[in-house]
This record gives C-alpha cells, structure tokens and sequence, in this order.
C-alpha cells in the first residue's frame, strides 16, 4: 500500500468494517423508509457509519464519539438523563387507577432472569461455549426489561463487553414488539379470553396522589432495593416535574429539549460502540437470539400471572394485559388494544393496558437495580 | 502387576480435578439460580409493599367533596 495506505481510508477497508458500514445503511434505511424507531435508529446507524470509517479516528482514544462515550455511557448520565425525559413523558393516571397491575409488571420481568440463567449456563456457568461471565449474562439478560435506559445503564455498570450489542438489541426488539409478542398471546389465550371486557376505572386520580406517588415509590424503591436509587429517582424526578403543575417549563423543557438533546447524543454514542471489530463476534449473534428469548418469556409470565387474576377476579380481568408488564411502552398496549378489537370489535383495552404498560416501567427499573445489587453479590 | 505410584498421583489428580471443575460448576449455576430466585422474590416484594402504599395512599388522599362529585 505504501503511503497511500496512510492516509486513504478505502485501503484500510477490513471485511468487519465493510460489514459495519452495510449494517450502518440498514439501520439508516430500516428509521427512515420503514419508520422503525427512527429516533433512535437513525443516529444509531449514523454513529456506526462513523465509528467504521477506517482511519476516520472518530470512536478510537481521543476522537469524539470515544469521549461522548466516555462522557455520557461509562459515567452513565445519558440514560439517566433520558429517565428525566421519560418520567415527565408518562402519565401514570392508568396505572394508578389500576395499581394492581404492577404484579403483572413485576411478572413480566421473568424474562430478564430466565434469559440471564440461559445466557449463564450456555457461557461460563457451565457449558463454556461463549464467553459469558456471569456479568455479561445479567446484562444480556437486561434486554428483556425491553427498555433501552436501564439496558444501558446495567450492562454499563457491570462492564460487560456486549454494552453495544444489549443496546442495539434492546432498542430494536422495542420496536419488533407488534412482531413479537401477538403469536404468543394468540397461542397463551384463547378467541374468548381475548373478547374479555374489562370494567372501565373507578374514577379519576387526585392531583395529591399523583404528586405523592413519584416521591413514594422513590422512598420505597430507595429503601429496599437501593440500587435501582438513581434510575428510579431520575424517572420518578421527570414524573414529579410533570405533576406539581408549578413548573411547567422545566417539565416541557425535560419532554422536549432534554430528551432529544440526550437522545442524539446517546443514539449517536451507541453507534459509535459498534467497531466491526467488537462487533462482529459468534457471541452478539447469541445476544440478539437470546434478546428475543428474554422479551418473549417476558409476555409469556406476564399473560400467566394476568390469566391467574382473571379467574381470581371472576373475569374481570384480561388476561392478556399481563403482556403488558414489559416497558416497551406504547407499543405493548397498542397489541393488545389491537387483540381485543380483533377478538371482540366492542373490546377497548387501551387504558387498562396502558396501567400495566407504565406499570412494567416502573418494574423495569427496580428489576435493573436487583440485578445491579444481586450480581456482585455472587462474583 | 501393581499399579506404579506415580501414575497413581497423576489418576488421583486428575480425577480430584475432574471433581472439583464438576462441583466449581455446579455450584456456579446454583449460584445462578439464587440470583433467579432472590431477584424475583424480591421484584415481587419490592412492588407488593409499593402496592399496598399506593392503594393506602389513594385513600387517604384520594378525590374528596368537590373533586369526587366531579368525577361522579
């Protein structure tokens, strides 16, 4: 190559990098011609374009996206930021009209633990095929929180060497939900517990509930599960911000410019994470098929618990808002929105749905944080 | 013909190895499973008592006079 070779980018094309470049324009193409998660997708894609531009020197030591990172993902203040910017995004008037389903979101976090168990035993727990130590396997099972912050901020935290792949695979599986989750229902719930109506809410919310109920379950999650203090505190802080009613601008500048401005520089920071070098290892593959294990036995023990409350309540309760546990907010309420008008054009689960949705938010969190204190425990 | 003593050590060794691998593994996915367990026990935990502050809370402080009559 010769000195050419020093400073033309196109000679140093490595297979890996060829192969970044090309997954970097279907994560492009995939947020702006298909409209998955383009939010996030796009600076995704954008960032591993950059990171994989040989010679470029935008993720290696000292370039931008290496000191983003460095910055925002090992001290992890951009998920937490984005916790801001989700908490005061959520209304969780449905899920305070219905607080029992927070047992189908605390459920539906089956999926972190069955996926961390599997990922364990197929890595060093046991059959040593990859290499999983037992901080990789709860960060991959993280995935099944189906929620990208705490993803990250698990998996980040523990230090484990798949952080790009959980993120990439978390976020996208959020939006594969529609895929996902209806086969599983459809085989867990027959045409007539699908047709299942459910009692609208007693009645509206006090302002006074929805002030107390973020610095509660601060108090109660802080003090029993401690770990999960600055993920749960971030989120609840942006619901509080959104509820007072007295500082509207800091809750609309939380919505708004927070959250975007985080999600640009956290979308464009993960893509940055994925040098093909890193990347393209037998064991990502296995982090993306167990990232669909993980969100599926989550909706399996969310429609489980949710079909034992619908005969415990007399069904008054679909079952198949247990699937509802996870995070991935709207999305999972909008399936079962959809199953139940599928099954029964009066059936409107919207609402109910959206009380476990949000529910399955709050359970992510705290289940990122018992993660968080479990695992250094047994090291 | 007797077995020689060294090659009894290395059999012996081999064999303590072969055990103490089986039983570091065993005892790693026990491990495993403790986390499976305990972390679930405690999700459960952790929201039921949150449950039961929230159903209390709404009580307590739930919609009164004007605000119930609204609601109705």
């Amino acid at each position: 190559m010769g000195a050419a070779g020093e400073f033309l980018g196109f000679l140093n094309l490595t297979w890996q990098a060829t192969v970044m470049l090309v997954i970097s324009g279907v994560l492009i193409w995939l947020g702006i011609a298909k409209k998955v998660e383009p939010v996030l997708l796009v600076p995704i894609g954008f960032g591993c374009l950059l990171s994989n531009i040989p010679l470029g020197g935008a993720a290696e030591e000292g370039g931008f996206l290496a000191v983003l990172s460095e910055a925002g993902i090992h001290t992890e203040i951009f998920p937490l930021l984005i916790f801001i910017g989700i908490g005061a995004m959520i209304d969780f008037e449905p899920f305070l009209q219905r607080p029992y389903t927070i047992l189908l979101g605390a459920a539906a976090q089956f999926g972190i633990f069955g996926t961390f168990f599997l990922a364990y035993l197929l890595g060093d727990g046991w059959l040593h095929l990859l290499d999983f130590s037992l901080q990789d396997a709860a960060s991959i099972g993280i995935i099944g929180s189906a929620d990208g912050p705490t993803s990250i901020y698990v998996a980040t935290t523990l230090q484990s060497k798949y952080a790009a792949a959980i993120v990439v695979a978390a976020y996208s599986y959020m939006a594969m939900v529609p895929i996902i989750q209806p086969p599983i229902i459809k085989a867990m719930c027959s045409k007539e517990e699908r047709a299942l109506k459910m009692p609208s809410a007693a009645g509206k919310i006090s302002q006074r509930t929805k002030i107390l109920f973020p610095i509660i379950t601060v108090l109660v999650v802080g003090l029993l599960a401690p770990k999960a203090t600055p993920l749960i505190g971030c989120l609840m802080f942006g619901n509080l911000l959104r509820e007072c009613g007295v500082v509207e601008r800091l809750s609309l500048a939380a919505q708004n410019e927070l959250a975007n401005i985080v999600t640009i520089l956290l979308g464009i920071t993960v893509g940055g994470m994925m040098s093909g070098t890193e990347f393209l290892r037998p064991e990502t593959i296995l982090v993306f098929i167990l990232g669909i294990i993980a969100f599926s036995l989550d909706t399996v023990a969310g429609v489980l618990l949710g079909k034992l409350m619908c005969v415990l309540s007399g069904k008054k309760v679909n079952p198949m808002i247990g699937a509802c546990g996870i995070s991935a907010f709207p999305m999972s309420s909008r399936v079962v929105q959809k199953l139940g008008l599928e099954a029964n054009p009066y059936n409107h689960l919207l609402m109910q749905a959206a009380g476990a949705n949000t529910a399955g938010q709050v359970a992510s969190v705290v289940a990122g944080g018992v993660m968080l204190m479990l695992v250094p425990m047994f090291v | 013909m007797p077995a020689r003593p060294n090659a009894l050590t290395a059999i012996t060794t081999v064999l303590y190895h072969h055990t103490n691998s089986v039983r570091q593994e065993r005892s790693r996915m026990l491990n495993a499973l403790w986390i499976v367990l305990l972390g679930m026990a405690i999700i459960f935990a952790v929201l039921g008592i949150l449950l039961a502050v929230m159903i209390l809370i709404g009580k307590l402080a739930g919609p009164r006079g004007k605000e119930e009559k609204e609601n109705k």
